[in-house]
């Protein structure tokens, strides 16, 4: 099929194009912002290492219990732990008191709960020898050490804080070294797993927020766009609707017409696109220097392809979809208004 | 004759609820970071920090700003962030006094093991209070637990938060006991405080002011200095006066460029014995007064000599002045030997008689000072080492907080053996130095020692059996002001308002990037959105050129097109802008409350602003009744023939009906 020119593309569709040009500018422009906003965040986690995850089980009331053999192959590289809130006299006051278990020796430090009924605690707390936990009556051996587990806490054995709680099983768990596969396994058996180290996710989610807030520079852009399209063909099918109206007499179906209409519109489109995404990745780049050199942060720009691509099918889209309007009234106007709508 | 139709309305509408809603995001996006701050009250940072989480300032800062009247509050706070069940949020740890630091207040207690949680992130973690929350940290690997204990909605960035006890996220970030995030500020004038921290103009005040010495003899001459600081933006002069007892003795004329410091000295001559005021002044839209007060004595001596020293032994007369410095130059008589001290205002005798003598210090400007020395013989005392402390003296009893005070301690052996004394020296009951003495038999000995990093307070200093108080004084007690403190601790620029903490930095971006980028996005905007009313009207008129072409061959003018086009741009054109921005409004407030937007753990505050929406009617407006009028233009100027034939200048391209129907 031969693609008919049937607009002139004169002064009307150079001023278009560069309109639209400039819409796609502003779209690369923005996603470069932004992805240079992600480059600079991730380096930023990039310091962050994550040694530790904490895995534990949600319910309504925050905690569930669950046994080491839910963790599957994780539990070889996790240690097992409980804890459980008591009230603490004579300190009068609710502390909490865990228990940990370690045989695979993931910690990077040795703690290891006493026996029975004695307990550690944690060096912020001042404690007398003697002290009764809920009913339970424990004695103050000395204190533990750690730098995971807040110094706020009681360490005790297994037992006596599964007695406590008066339930069995863990309530958390501390892995080491998790794939992404095995985290995706234990999430999908209704486990949380959370680095332990707050920073990488909070990052995370930061970048996430940016980019889907950045996502709002495509509406008005995208409108931009498809009013200058709308615009365009209005105008040409409003000079050439004499002519057009010749080319339905002699034969030619209305998908045929809608088709050219929609193919002229993506032309324009399509080379005012390619104009704004030259434009676009130059702005980035001036952007990029200008903010660097103007201020003591190094300003990172960058514009990948795929974003790029996002941004030129969307003005391809969005100026198909503003051209929709005016090749539709135009293509089912009958041929005979068409004809007697202009003398040439 | 309707040359612009009513669809114009609708592309203005559209252009201009956009444009209004991008206008929202972009400025909730430059006030993210007053999230950090509640949106309530002032923030002090330290703004050396990368970022906001980084931020350490010292919490004794709190204590500084409860003494100022018009600060009503001011809270320690430390920011920590954890995430769990694949929700990442904002922790804060608040210290005494939250409550106190915003609207409504609220009374608020924390256990260590307990936490509030906001409405919002409530929703977002979907649980139901109470219930129990592990806690992760914020830099390395470590662990908590809370029990969320119940829930708030304030309205604000608050309620996108957890809030814990301060130590709770002091263990979560590793903090430094003593130092916090920020310190969140109120204030009972609002005004005063915003218009403190945005000096235009240059702007002074006073601090550090010294003097030489807190005694002083009769007719010495007393040094005072002050630091007088430009902490405003622009070069200016001020008026620094230095005051005894209320009557003015100097005043100098300073002139600073902006955020630079100079010393002020001037000489006082006081005659009057007794307790005198100091005064060092500024006047001013912030004056500024510091007093100090100086004690006047005669002038006199401290004597320091064993009491009993060996027949033929040599022993040593100490003299010291009043303020604690050595006598040197000063006639000692002993029987009849006569000594001049030397720098270290000691003299040296033999004691050649036994008996009990005298020993007289004179020195010129100085009373005489007289002690008794017994001379003895060795036979009379026993064969062994009897050491004691004999005299104890502390200059001057009363110290600023920056300043030093020397003690002097004479011990004596009064056995025939010679020995080693140790000596502690106590400040409130705590050993604060060691004095090691080498005592010869019945020797004497002196050591001195220097108090100089006392707290502000009454202290006791105790050495043996003797005890003196000493009076330390804070600096900034004559005049707490939030200036003083403030430039105590660092400088202006640490305090700032609630939308300029640097949380952007998170991203190594600085503020000013952001506000340029945002600035940038919102001018391009404005572009498209006018680009698209242009467009709009342009078509239009093209549209009606046949009927422009009609009536200027039938005699219009072009001002009688100006005149029929004008009112309909700006019917059309205030239509479409009032009606775009109540759209805008509504789609704004759809979005704050459906709680898309984010950053940085906190909902986007989306809140219409009447000044810019006034703005963007006027610009939508003038734009559409310029686009229509030069479309007009143009369209008048062409010929009216040529506009009803509604031909071109252009030839339109050939187009070849084959092509179209798909012929060969």
């Amino acid at each position: 099929m031969v693609f008919p020119l049937m607009f002139r593309f004169g002064r009307r569709a150079r001023s278009t194009s560069l309109g639209i040009a400039l819409c796609t500018m502003f779209i690369v422009a923005s996603f470069s912002v932004v992805s240079g906003i992600r480059a600079s965040t991730e380096n930023l986690r990039d310091n962050f290492e994550p040694d530790y995850f904490l895995v534990t089980k949600p319910s309504s009331d925050g905690l569930s219990h669950f046994a080491e053999s839910d963790l599957g192959a994780v539990a070889a590289k996790s240690a097992f732990g409980i804890f459980v809130d008591c009230f603490t006299l004579p300190v009068s006051e609710s502390l909490t008191v865990f228990s940990i278990e370690d045989p695979s020796h993931v910690l990077n430090e040795a703690i290891t709960g006493p026996q029975g009924s004695e307990v550690l605690a944690g060096t912020d707390l001042d404690l007398p020898v003697n002290i009764t936990l809920g009913s339970t009556s424990a004695t103050v051996i000395g204190k533990f050490s750690s730098t995971i587990f807040s110094p706020h806490w009681i360490l005790g054995s297994n037992q006596l804080v599964s007695g406590l709680g008066g339930k069995g099983g863990f309530n958390f768990a501390v892995s080491k070294g998790l794939t992404k596969d095995e985290i995706s396994t234990l999430e999908g058996s209704d486990l949380s797993v959370t680095p332990m180290t707050g920073i990488i996710q909070f990052l995370d989610s930061g970048i996430g927020e940016i980019e889907n807030d950045a996502l709002w520079v495509l509406v008005p852009s995208a409108f931009v766009i498809g009013v200058l399209a709308y615009s365009f063909i209005g105008s040409e099918t409003a000079d050439r609707r004499h002519e057009i109206g010749i080319v339905k007499t002699i034969g030619a179906g209305r998908s045929r017409i809608m088709w050219y209409l929609l193919a002229n519109a993506a032309l324009i489109c399509a080379w005012g696109g390619l104009l704004g995404v030259a434009f676009g990745i130059v702005l980035s780049y001036g952007i990029s220097t200008a903010a660097s050199s103007a201020f003591s942060s190094v300003f990172i720009v960058k514009a990948p392809a795929t974003l790029i691509l996002a941004a030129y099918a969307s003005t391809v889209l969005a100026g198909v979809a503003g051209a929709l309007l005016p090749a539709a009234k135009m293509t089912l106007s009958s041929p005979v208004a068409d004809l007697k709508e202009v003398t040439p | 004759m309707i040359l612009i139709r009513r669809r114009a309305i609708v592309a203005v509408t559209l252009s201009i609820m956009i444009f209004a809603s991008t206008v929202a995001v972009l400025t909730g996006l430059r006030s993210a970071p007053s999230s950090f701050a509640a949106d309530q009250g002032y923030i002090i940072s330290d703004s050396s920090a990368p970022t906001i989480f980084s931020s350490k300032v010292s919490t004794d800062l709190v204590g500084s700003l409860e003494q100022i009247g018009n600060i009503t509050g001011a809270v320690p706070e430390i920011f920590a962030f954890s995430s769990w069940n694949g929700q990442s949020f904002v922790i804060r740890g608040v210290g005494e006094g939250f409550g106190d630091v915003g609207e409504p207040s609220w009374d608020t207690a924390f256990s260590q093991g307990s936490a509030l949680i906001g409405s919002r992130l409530l929703g977002r973690l979907d649980m139901n209070v109470p219930f129990s929350m592990p806690l992760v940290g914020s830099y390395s690997s470590r662990m908590t637990v809370v029990n969320v204990t119940g829930s708030f909605e304030f309205g604000n960035a608050l309620d996108d938060e957890l809030l814990v006890h301060l130590e709770v996220a002091r263990f979560l970030t590793g903090m430094p006991k003593g130092d916090a995030s920020i310190i969140r500020v109120s204030t009972s004038q609002p005004e005063w405080l915003d218009d403190l921290l945005a000096p235009e103009k240059s702007r002074f005040t006073l601090y550090d002011l010294h003097t030489s010495s807190s005694e002083v003899a009769t007719g010495q001459p007393l040094g005072v200095s002050v630091q007088v600081r430009n902490w405003g933006g622009h070069a200016g002069s001020i008026e620094v006066s230095f005051s005894v007892d209320g009557s003015v003795v100097n005043s100098t004329l300073v002139e600073l460029n902006a955020s630079v410091s100079k010393t002020i000295s001037t000489a006082v001559i006081l005659n009057a014995v007794g307790t005198h005021l100091i005064n060092a002044s500024i006047d001013g839209d912030f004056p500024v007064d510091l007093n100090s007060e100086v004690e006047v004595v005669n002038p006199f001596l401290r004597v320091a000599a064993p009491t009993t020293v060996l027949l033929n032994s040599t022993f040593n007369v100490a003299a010291t002045t009043f303020a604690g410095d050595a006598a040197a130059g000063a006639t000692v008589t002993f029987n009849d030997q006569t000594c001049v001290t030397g720098e270290d205002g000691v003299a040296s005798f033999v004691a050649n008689q036994t008996g009990a003598y005298t020993a007289t210090v004179e020195l010129s400007g100085f009373e005489p000072k007289t002690v008794t020395v017994n001379v003895v013989d060795p036979t009379a005392y026993p064969p062994i080492f009897l050491p004691s402390l004999v005299y104890f003296s502390l200059s001057p009893g009363s110290i600023k907080e920056s300043e030093r005070a020397t003690g002097l301690v004479l011990a004596q052996n009064l056995g025939l053996i010679p020995g080693y004394l140790e000596v502690k020296v106590y400040v409130d009951s705590a050993v604060y130095a060691v004095l090691n003495f080498s005592l010869s038999a019945l020797g004497s000995s002196t050591r001195t020692f220097a108090i100089e990093d006392a707290g502000v307070g009454n202290h006791v200093v105790q050495v043996g059996t003797f005890a003196m108080s000493l009076s330390v004084q804070a600096w900034f007690a004559d005049n707490p002001d939030l200036v003083q403190v403030v430039i105590r601790y660092g400088g202006s620029n640490h305090l700032s308002s609630a939308s300029s903490l640097p949380i952007y930095q998170a991203a190594k971006l600085s503020q000013g990037n952001i506000s340029v980028a945002l600035f940038a996005i919102g001018a391009i905007a404005a572009l498209l959105a006018g680009m698209a009313i242009t467009s709009v009207f342009a078509t239009e008129i093209s549209l009606s050129r046949r009927k422009l072409g009609i009536l200027r061959t039938i005699g219009a003018s072009r001002s009688d097109i100006r005149s029929l086009v004008l009112p309909q741009a700006l019917e059309n054109g205030l239509a479409g802008a009032a009606l775009g921005i109540v759209f805008g409004v509504l789609v704004v407030n759809q979005l704050a409350s459906s709680g898309v937007l984010f950053v940085f753990g906190h909902e986007l505050a989306l809140e219409p602003n009447p000044g810019q929406l006034l703005l963007i009617l006027i610009g939508a407006v003038a734009i559409s009744v310029a686009s229509a009028l030069v479309s007009a233009a143009i369209a008048s100027r062409e010929t009216a023939i040529k506009s009803i034939r509604d031909t071109s200048e252009e030839s339109p391209p050939s187009v070849d009906a084959n092509d179209i129907l798909g012929n060969e």
